[in-house]
């Protein structure tokens, strides 16, 4: 292990940030009845895997990051990172050729160190964990709100300079044990991207339940918005997404807003131009135009992911089968987690680290 | 009262679909009850509930999919014991806020006039001359909503709700006002902007208005609309300057 520099307290420095990569956990629950909204990450399938391959726990915080340009460098210790999307991800250390590191499981950084998401692949955006990464809450979690200056390192996105504090615990000496992380398969890994990713069909598929306003809508229109193929638009961020495609009429023009109602991640209002909103993650708590349909908290995370022009269908189903949905997504989330497994390297396959030849996830029966 | 579906994890208990204060007391009640369920031990049929959201007309009941289901939480609520809690007079202050009205910062403000069928001027001085208060926070952390206004302003929301509203606006859209605490979308009328900080995370509480306070608008001019910007910029701002002193 590096000796740690005198005076750096062990941390990852953000040298470099894409757009808007910011701190997500869990979300900042219990106060909405006060206007503040959960936050929290957009994908909590994909951050749970992603701490528990650097054996957090699974709602600890983590990194999210848009397409590429994020580069991390270990400084007062090395520490152990993983990469959870479809991505290119690059490891320098000082004084050796840059080298890709295979997705879907943690690395070790030395100190000095830099980890760079080249790009995010499928969709548009990617998780870094940070093993015992140290981070306080603020009003309950860490997860950044950036329009109230809520969470975070100091309520706003990541910038360059930044430093992410880690536990000063020491890491495991995985290199006795030719141990390098933790990962996942790679039939585990394409498993993991696809809960993520549009079907073969090209679409993705969301289920929702009609409400808590579908009476604001007759049948035809209740009907075209599971009939028809809807493109994320072009003005998506966390707090929402527009679907873009036909128009949605309101029934009369008196349905065309409620007194404000509570609004959930999930709820997609009509407002007076009929163009439908999908809410997400920093979704406000209440609003005032009505909610034709709510799209399953499960579903969420891929729309939520999706680039502008992804097309994607609305699948109509009711509370029982949304039940059924639910907690089919959370068995398959736990398989996924009890699968992960050691991850070994050999002096043969270091080599073939180093010369690029291997990307694959190395099975632990190879020890 | 009628129970409506808000997906896997949600269900919203509606009392009605107008802005009054006897069902705001309706909502209140229930949000009491469940409070008081929760807070014993053990939940019964409330198991899993992780949150309600209360607003003016309905209470939304968030919960756990993996651990109870809408058709539970619903049953559990048609069953919950009576409450005895009687709506208490609270304590409120009385608030005196600073907005400068039209031109960049309320630029529905001819809008609204024209669809009043009064002048920009009578806007403003209805605007002022008619005290709020606070029906409840939401929507995002500081933002309250205030009513009822004059009803010569009581207007439907935009049809094309802007997707960047600057923080500050003040805005109007039903029967009711409200001030952006920050920059957002938003679909309501914007006549005036106020620098007002409603939402500080270091202070306590971090919502400067609570629901009960009253508001009273109070129209500026540019150079002293300038000067409260320039004092909102400093962390140490003194709020109790926008306090109303009430005669006893």
């Amino acid at each position: 292990m590096s000796e740690p520099l005198p005076g750096a307290s062990p941390g990852l420095r953000i040298v470099a940030t894409g757009p808007l990569a910011s701190i997500q956990d869990r979300g900042r629950f219990g106060m909405r009845r006060l206007g503040i909204p959960w936050a929290g990450t957009l994908a909590p399938a994909w951050q749970s895997i992603a701490n528990a391959l650097v054996s957090n726990a699974l709602d600890d915080p983590i990194i999210e990051c848009f397409e590429g340009g994020l580069t991390l460098e270990a400084i007062g210790e090395a520490a152990q990172v993983a990469v959870v999307g479809d991505t290119t991800v690059e490891l320098v250390t000082p004084g050796s050729e840059p080298r890709q590191l295979p997705g879907w499981q943690s690395h070790r950084l030395d100190l000095g160190d830099t980890l760079t998401v080249r790009s995010t692949g499928a969709t548009r955006c990617a998780m870094v964990s940070i093993a015992r990464i140290e981070l306080a809450h603020h009003h309950h979690s860490a997860s950044t709100y950036a329009r109230a200056h809520l969470g975070g390192l100091d309520g706003q996105s990541l910038k360059a300079g930044d430093c992410i504090p880690i536990g000063t615990i020491g890491l495991k000496a995985h290199k006795a044990s030719r141990m390098t992380g933790l990962g996942l398969t790679s039939a585990d890994a394409r498993e993991a991207l696809a809960m993520m990713c549009p079907d073969k069909s090209g679409c993705l598929q969301l289920f929702a339940m009609p409400g808590p306003q579908d009476d604001a809508f007759d049948n035809t229109e209740l009907a075209s918005l599971f009939e028809n193929t809807w493109v994320v638009g072009s003005e998506t961020d966390r707090m929402g997404v527009r679907l873009d495609g036909q128009t949605i009429a309101h029934r009369d023009p008196n349905s065309r807003e409620i007194v404000s109602d509570a609004i959930l991640p999930g709820s997609i209002q009509i407002p007076g131009n009929g163009r439908p909103i999908l809410m997400l993650a920093d979704a406000g708590t209440v609003g005032g135009y009505p909610k034709i349909a709510t799209v399953l908290s499960c579903d969420l995370g891929s729309v939520s992911l999706a680039r502008p022009g992804t097309p994607l269908r609305l699948v109509r189903c009711d509370k029982l089968e949304a039940i059924e949905r639910v907690r089919a997504a959370a068995s398959q989330l736990d398989r996924l987690i009890a699968a992960v497994q050691p991850v070994f390297t050999t002096p043969d396959t270091q080599r073939l680290l180093a010369s690029n030849l291997i990307g694959g996830v190395i099975n632990a029966t190879e020890d | 009262m009628r129970i409506k579906p808000s997906g896997d994890r949600a269900i919203i208990v509606e009392f009605g679909d107008t802005i009054d204060p006897a069902l705001v007391e309706q909502v209140r009640h229930l949000d009491h009850q469940i409070a008081s369920a929760l807070g014993s031990d053990p939940h019964g049929g409330l198991k899993g509930v992780l949150e309600t959201v209360p607003t003016f007309r309905s209470l939304a009941i968030v919960f756990d999919p993996l651990v109870t289901t809408p058709d539970a939480v619903a049953d559990a609520i048609a069953s919950l014991p009576a409450s005895d809690a009687t709506s208490s007079v609270r304590e409120y202050r009385c608030w005196n806020l600073p907005v400068i009205y039209g031109g960049e910062h309320g630029p529905d403000l001819e809008a609204v006039a024209q669809a009043a069928n009064i002048t920009p001027q009578q806007v403003i001085a209805r605007h002022t001359n008619t005290p709020v208060s606070v029906y409840l926070l939401g929507f995002m952390p500081g933002f309250a909503f205030m009513g009822d206004t004059d009803t010569r302003l009581h207007l439907p929301r935009r049809t094309e709700p802007r997707v960047r509203v600057p923080a500050g606006s003040v805005g109007l859209a039903l029967t009711l006002t409200a001030i952006y605490p920050w920059q957002s979308p938003g679909g309501w009328h914007l006549i005036g902007h106020s620098p007002v900080p409603l939402f500080d995370p270091d202070r306590k509480p971090a919502a400067l208005l609570a629901p009960g306070d009253r508001v009273r608008f109070r129209a500026v001019q540019a150079d002293e609309h300038q000067d409260l910007v320039a004092q909102s910029r400093l962390a140490a701002m003194d709020l109790s300057q926008f306090l109303e002193v009430t005669d006893e």
